[in-house]
């Protein structure tokens, strides 16, 4: 769907007096599949330290929508300290899972990790990295970061994230 | 060339009170959010400041933005150059790229280097992952399961192909039967190895027929029909006792459609530590299912096209891209199983679980009573256990994973069964698949406690306030606060004036 026509489509539910601004418009849907939800949940559960992987999909261009097939876990790197608010991942389990997803007919769209101690808000540092992932992925399909929340509460929080550099 | 960023989320910086975001999740389910970002134009830049405390001209940029789960039966793994990884509208369009076409190029790069960099890095992960497993096949042959371990062999089968391997002795000749006939249906296997717990089982491959249908098949030496009498025996032992037990009451509880997933949680999961930790006749006998027989249940479930390829009555059936989740969570679990940071599923949580909502259910009287007497013990609101909290979080999503796509399918007795309950004693597919999941979590979890010596405590339920003691248990309860203040002060009395005499 064209920016325009989405325009349109949010002006008829919202109404008309909506201001919206069609170049700053979201610029693509997200559909992730349940396989992604449960393996990066699972994932995150499992360790009391921050977890780190990579997401494998596709993007469809006339539909402007990311398809998010696949969780791939990758290890993260050794630390002598909790790693409860940082992680990095291992390049050589980097590397492998990149292999993997291309074998299995997927594209590297996303990354994610968890937020075991506090909200799943993007740091800093996470905003760093997801431009860095961006430049490295995301000049040929749209590159999304995920933080999963587990134990801050009850309920588990997911929160995609994007950056664009503005037109 | 830096990018200058701005988060365009004014719910956080907007001045205005009424906007302010919490963080909170809100609801008692598991929600999404989105968080976007945008880079700060050079001019806007300088007069953000200005801005600030006044709406913005960029205050408008606050569209919902759209996320939504999809039907997972939607994609299948399939390599070649049929991919179906995607809807049938998603296939039939072509999919174009955005700027650069030499991205091929710049990872090829990259990834030189980092292998470069790390090339010590996976000899060295190799060499702890074959201590790993040797260590555990020495530690586990104590259990009579493991006196001779059964060779898994997995590849890639065409439609209608299966083979079993019926004897231990036959090992070489029959792997060596199965990889002709894998190979002259155009797959072939690599020769590197994937090491479960215990288990030897080929992962990589390659398959290169266009038409074929994605199939995994596991041959076990030691279950097929003329294998050695004690290792028939013993699985068959085995395997009477597969499924994970569940009371009369549980069962009807389970089946209940009103219950929240907190609530069938709670359940699942109380029936995977009574089995794992808490059942001292199974722990007596020895017979507590190890992770590798989950493991096997789990792939003995799969279901592969028109033929049902295993040779065990399932009570529920996988489809063949499940076989990506059980390697996926297998792989994690023995990877965390021995983590210094792995979370103790046994120990409660800091949040609270209102038990009371069962009360708000359909459920008859002696299942409600059932629930709070013997699952949350007797307490209107009680801790959340960790396992418990992941099994919630987890039946979320496997409830929408479709595991049963078939409509009907025959099973090895050639009854043709319908799929989703045939009786009313018959669970979901996906409780079941959560059930062996948590299953196989807590074995893993258990064994490796077992090989550090370190014992299993289970979590228990803080009393009743206002609860007097003195009488009962509390009189013998050991780490009494008033016990313990009189004991402590007294040992390093004592241990002082040792100190002094030695002296």
């Amino acid at each position: 769907m064209k920016r325009t026509e989405k325009a349109s489509k949010l002006r008829d539910e919202c109404g008309s007096s909506l201001n919206i601004d069609e170049a700053n418009i979201q610029p693509f849907d997200v559909r992730v599949s349940p396989d992604v939800s449960f393996m990066t949940d699972m994932h995150c559960h499992l360790s009391n330290s921050e977890v780190i992987g990579l997401l494998g999909g596709d993007y469809d261009e006339v539909e402007k929508c990311l398809y998010i097939q696949a969780a791939f876990p990758c290890k993260s790197t050794a630390r002598s300290d909790s790693g409860f608010t940082d992680v990095e991942m291992d390049s050589v389990s980097q590397l492998s899972v990149n292999e993997a997803i291309r074998r299995q007919g997927m594209k590297v769209v996303g990354w994610y990790h968890s937020h075991p101690k506090f909200q799943p808000d993007p740091s800093v540092t996470d905003i760093d990295n997801q431009n860095l992932y961006q430049n490295l992925y995301g000049r040929e399909v749209p590159f999304v970061g995920l933080i999963v929340g587990t134990y801050d509460g009850t309920s588990d929080l997911y929160l995609f994230f994007h950056i664009f550099s503005r037109l | 060339m830096m990018v200058r960023l701005i988060c365009i989320y004014s719910f956080i910086f907007s001045p205005d009170s009424n906007s302010i975001r919490s963080g909170a999740n809100p609801s008692s389910q598991s929600v999404m959010r989105w968080f976007h970002l945008r880079a700060k134009q050079e001019e806007s830049l300088t007069s953000s400041s200005r801005k600030r405390s006044g709406a913005s001209e960029n205050s408008d940029v606050q569209y919902p933005f759209m996320l939504q789960v999809t039907y997972r039966n939607a994609r299948k793994y399939q390599s070649g150059k049929n991919i179906e990884c995607f809807p049938c509208c998603i296939r039939q369009t072509k999919v174009s790229h955005f700027t650069c076409n030499n991205l091929d190029t710049d990872l090829l790069e990259i990834d030189k280097k980092k292998k470069e960099l790390a090339k010590d890095g996976s000899k060295t992960r190799f060499a702890h992952d074959m201590k790993l497993f040797s260590s555990s096949l020495g530690k586990m042959s104590k259990q009579s399961f493991f006196d001779s371990p059964p060779k898994l062999i997995c590849g890639f089968i065409s439609k209608g192909d299966s083979k079993v391997i019926t004897d231990e002795t036959s090992d070489s000749e029959a792997t060596r039967n199965a990889n002709t006939k894998i190979e002259g249906s155009c797959t072939t296997i690599c020769e590197s190895e994937y090491y479960t717990y215990g288990h030897i089982v080929s992962e990589k491959y390659q398959q290169t027929g266009s038409n074929q249908q994605l199939a995994l098949e596991i041959l076990q030496g030691a279950l097929g029909k003329e294998g050695s009498t004690r290792d028939q025996e013993h699985f068959s032992s085995t395997y009477d006792r597969g499924d994970l037990a569940y009371t009369r009451h549980e069962y009807e509880i389970l089946n209940d459609t009103s219950i929240s997933n907190d609530l069938r949680a709670s359940i699942i999961w109380h029936a995977v530590v009574r089995e794992q930790v808490l059942d001292k006749d199974l722990h007596r006998e020895n017979k507590v299912p190890s992770s590798s027989i989950i493991l096997e249940r789990l792939y003995n479930s799969m279901y592969f096209g028109d033929e049902v390829v295993s040779v065990l009555n399932r009570k529920y059936f996988l489809a063949d891209d499940d076989a990506v989740i059980v390697h996926g969570v297998d792989a994690m679990l023995h990877h965390y199983m021995n983590d210094a940071n792995k979370i103790d599923v046994f120990k409660c949580s800091n949040f609270s679980f209102d038990a009371s909502s069962i009360d708000a259910t359909t459920l008859s009287h002696n299942c409600r009573e059932y629930y709070k007497s013997a699952i949350a013990e007797a307490l209107p609101t009680f801790k959340l256990r960790i396992g418990q909290k992941i099994a919630s979080s987890l039946l979320t999503w496997v409830s929408h994973m479709h595991l049963n796509s078939h409509s009907r399918l025959r099973r090895p007795d050639h009854v043709d069964i319908a799929l989703g309950g045939v009786d009313t004693c018959e669970l979901s597919s996906h409780v079941e698949f959560l059930g062996d999941v948590m299953r196989l979590l807590a074995a893993r979890w258990r064994e490796a406690s077992e090989w550090n010596g370190v014992k299993i405590e289970i979590a228990r339920q803080p009393k009743k306030p206002g609860r007097k003691s003195g009488s009962g248990k509390d009189s013998n309860d050991p780490v009494s606060p008033k016990k313990r203040g009189t004991k402590r002060p007294a040992a390093q009395e004592k241990s002082g004036r040792t100190t002094k005499q030695s002296k």
